[in-house]
């Protein structure tokens, strides 16, 4: 093999010969200073394309330069020089392909960096899709969506990569750095140390971060299990049904984003054909616009008797139907889908502080009969009578303002889409004139100008909750930390045995950057396989199989691998001198 | 003998620490010089600074004053690293093979560290071992399964496989038997009448330095040639 010191001697005579300082040197062939002085100290071997003009700016023939000394012979035979020129390629081939390992090493270790910070951004990502339901319940069900739309996925394809891309920098710097004079598998009981370590650190960051998701998925599911209703009354309380609701204050619920499966109902008379005025008995009937049937808590969908092909979605909207009651259909006689024509009457007051109500003619209207029902009989006790016949709500509001009457409905009752949004549904509502409560206040109008809202228990419950959730969120940096210290005095602790082989290996030659490198990829390898039993045991205890896992591993990584670094770098600082001379 | 070159060369070297809040002047203006192919011991009691200058010499710390060379060109301007693989190594009184490799491992360590295939690395420092006279056996075992005298070998060869210039030996034969003692001293000094080497040793032994071609004595902190 050709030799790097003979070879790096001749360049530094020669040099001294034609009286050029390195520098000089390096400025006529196009390289650094430090390259010549790496060549000169036998650390190194210049590219081949170099040799030539190097040969030239030293004043010797290429022949000569690839021997290492001048040649005294005339002539050299064509094996020596065939010889020479092979070991001179081979030699730069060499170092032409470290240079390449080491370009690989340094792609593959970047890849594996990005790879574990993708997988943190993944893993905080994962956890708020989680929170919102968004993840399939069953990994089976991932396959059914594109890779990239679905978190299990992404994680999965991640995480082979981050793997692949880690075991190949470490099998490219195992075969040819020297990371093999500290023997991971010969320290089994060191080894063995740094990995439960790691192992225990994972499994409790995961229960931490699994303790914070759980709070946060309760939290989220919380309107679901206790769901906020609210209904309009009067000002104390008092009444919910039969009130007057201005339209205002209907079409600001019917807008509100917060509201839903809002159930509203108007309350009317009604005569069949014609109302003679004087004679009340024909107008007998009372008749209820309401927007769903489940408005009435008695009646279902199921109770009524419906003509082919009707049902309850009329209701919603503005077509000319109705139910009537069966004791109704029964004493007119009449058949579904039949037409009848109501004179529709509607209530009034004299003025909004009274509780005399009084009735004026609305408009006539004929209806088709969708069906009839049987449990009117079983109408619940809301102040008011059962109705005998139920049209659309939409349709008796568009007859008022047809007519240019005030409407005003007589009931309404919702419940909150995100109860989360308390505050913001209460400052809508208060804009549009809603007001609170006031017990203590009597009203002795029919005015439904407050809102009862239902969130007492909803309120208790998810302030225990956040409160929960945002103490041990607080801790969070500081277990950070915790992990840095714990990677910091474990590796100390472990490491200061080895004090000797590291000022062993900087004596050998071995500067402190390459010699924390070694140590540094022995311990990672170490903390790597903690991290990743670790992340398995986790998730076989919690049965989470998604970003915790990898979030805790990556975090740990990061962490007690900055306090191992923090250990190796004040370990490194050894004195050479201190550690291996004999005491004087 | 020929003329010999000079490999090392101190001039006016001084090198001063902090103990315990009190200055310790370890090496007083020390000037040298050390030739090629020659065998050196570097006499002296305990604390006359002869550790110091040594670990001076092969580049772990820089001195205080004056200036260290090597073949003319001035070791604080040069990578001290690269210095001890390629050009100086030093054998110890303790012999600090690295336990978990084996003798043939140790050997191979500098090959490896500049860049040598592994294969190439192994014949070397087979080769080493033998020329140290190590039998076959000793190859795979582990530095606790050796005597003294076969750890130093390793050492030695270890401190000559990375085919540097110059051995720096600190009290090479402190912890060992007359019989290896011998050896060692024998070793050392054929690499350095036929091999070229500048050995330096530093030895409480009179026998020890009476084997060597040259003599310093240093005594607090200073340096003289007695031969």
């Amino acid at each position: 093999m050709m030799d790097n010191i003979k070879f790096g001697k001749f360049i530094r005579k020669t040099r001294h010969e034609k009286g050029l300082t390195q520098k000089q040197l390096a400025e006529r062939i196009h390289v650094s200073d430090k390259a010549v002085s790496k060549w000169e100290n036998g650390a190194g071997f210049p590219d081949i394309k170099i040799l030539e003009p190097l040969a030239e700016c030293l004043g010797v023939s290429l022949m000569e330069l690839m021997q290492g000394e001048r040649i005294v012979e005339p002539e050299i035979d064509r094996e020596t020089a065939e010889q020479i020129v092979a070991q001179t390629i081979s030699q730069s081939g060499q170092e032409e392909e470290w240079k390449r390992r080491m370009w690989k090493v340094k792609l593959l270790l970047g890849a594996c960096a990005c790879g574990i910070i993708y997988l943190i951004c993944v893993g905080i990502r994962y956890l708020a899709w989680q929170e919102k339901g968004q993840i399939p319940a069953k990994l089976s069900e991932a396959s059914d969506c594109l890779w990239y739309e679905n978190p299990v996925l992404f994680y999965v394809w991640a995480g082979i990569l981050v793997i692949l891309c880690g075991a190949g920098a470490v099998y490219l710097l195992w075969k040819n750095e020297s990371i093999r004079e500290v023997k991971v598998g010969r320290q089994k009981a060191k080894s063995f140390l740094t990995i439960l370590m790691d192992m225990v650190v994972v499994l409790l960051l995961h229960t931490y971060l699994s303790n914070i998701a759980n709070n946060e998925q309760q939290l989220a599911m919380l309107p679901e299990v206790i769901p906020v209703n609210a209904y309009v009354t009067t000002a104390d309380g008092s009444r919910q049904a039969g009130i007057f609701i201005k339209d205002n204050l209907v079409q600001g619920l019917m807008d509100s984003s917060y509201v839903d499966k809002l159930h509203m109902d108007v309350r009317l008379k009604a005569g069949i054909d014609r109302v003679i005025p004087g004679q009340w008995n024909t107008l007998d009937l009372y008749l209820e616009g309401v927007n769903c049937i489940e408005v009435s808590d008695c009646i279902k969908e199921s109770d009524v008797v419906w003509n082919t092909g009707e049902d309850a979605s009329f209701l919603k909207g503005t077509e000319a139907k109705c139910i009537v009651s069966k004791k109704l259909f029964e004493k007119k006689g009449w058949k579904l889908g039949e037409r009848v024509t109501l004179c529709q009457w509607y209530y009034y007051r004299e003025d909004e502080s009274s509780l005399e109500l009084f009735a004026n003619p609305l408009q006539t209207m004929e209806y088709e009969i969708a069906g009839y029902v049987d449990t009117m009989d079983k109408w619940d006790d809301r102040f008011v009578v059962p109705p005998d016949i139920i049209v659309p709500f939409q349709v008796v509001r568009n007859c008022y303002a047809q007519e240019k009457i005030p409407f005003f409905a007589s009931s309404a009752s919702f419940e909150l889409t995100d109860a989360l949004c308390m505050n913001e549904f209460k400052r809508e509502m208060k804009e549009l004139g809603f007001c609170s409560v006031a017990p203590t206040v009597p009203d002795n109008s029919l005015n439904g100008v407050a809102l009862n809202v239902n969130d007492a228990a909803f309120i208790s419950t998810a302030e225990h909750l956040r409160q929960v959730i945002d103490t041990v969120r607080a801790f969070f940096p500081f277990l950070l930390l915790l992990i840095v210290g714990v990677g910091y005095l474990v590796t100390l602790l472990l490491l200061q045995s080895r004090k000797k082989e590291m000022a062993l290996l900087r004596s050998i030659g071995l500067n402190r950057r390459k010699c924390f490198r070694v140590f540094f990829m022995d311990q990672l390898t170490l903390v790597v396989t903690g991290i990743v039993a670790g992340s398995l045991l986790s998730v076989l205890i919690q049965g989470n199989y998604g970003g915790n896992s990898a979030l805790a591993g990556g975090l740990v990584g990061i962490c007690y691998m900055a306090g191992n670094s923090l250990a190796l770098w004040k370990l490194l600082k050894v004195s050479v001198m201190e550690a291996l001379f004999a005491a004087e | 003998m020929g003329m010999k070159m000079e490999i090392l060369r101190a001039e006016h070297v001084s090198y001063s620490y902090l103990s315990k809040y009190q200055k310790v002047e370890a090496v007083k203006d020390v000037s040298c010089s050390f030739e090629k192919g020659r065998f050196y011991a570097i006499v002296g009691e305990s604390g006359s600074g002869k550790s110091t200058f040594m670990s001076l010499l092969a580049g772990l710390d820089q001195p205080c004053d004056g200036t260290i060379y090597v073949e003319g060109e001035p070791l604080c301007g040069m990578d001290r690293d690269a210095y001890r693989l390629n050009r100086a190594a030093v054998v110890y009184q303790a012999f600090h093979l690295f336990p978990l490799l084996t003798a043939q491992e140790n050997v191979m360590l500098p090959l490896e560290f500049k860049k040598m295939r592994k294969k190439e690395a192994a014949r070397q420092a087979k080769r080493l071992l033998q020329r140290m006279g190590l039998e076959s056996r000793i190859y795979r075992q582990f530095p606790k399964m050796m005597s003294g005298g076969e750890q130093q070998r390793v050492a030695i060869a270890r401190a000559v496989a990375a085919g540097g210039e110059i051995i720096l030996a600190d009290e090479p034969t402190g912890n060992l038997d007359s019989g290896n003692e011998e050896n060692v001293v024998a070793l050392l000094k054929e690499l350095a009448h036929e091999d070229g080497y500048t050995v330096i040793v530093i030895t409480h032994n009179q026998r020890v330095a009476d084997e060597t071609d040259h003599v310093f004595c240093m005594r607090d902190g200073r340096m003289e040639q007695v031969r």
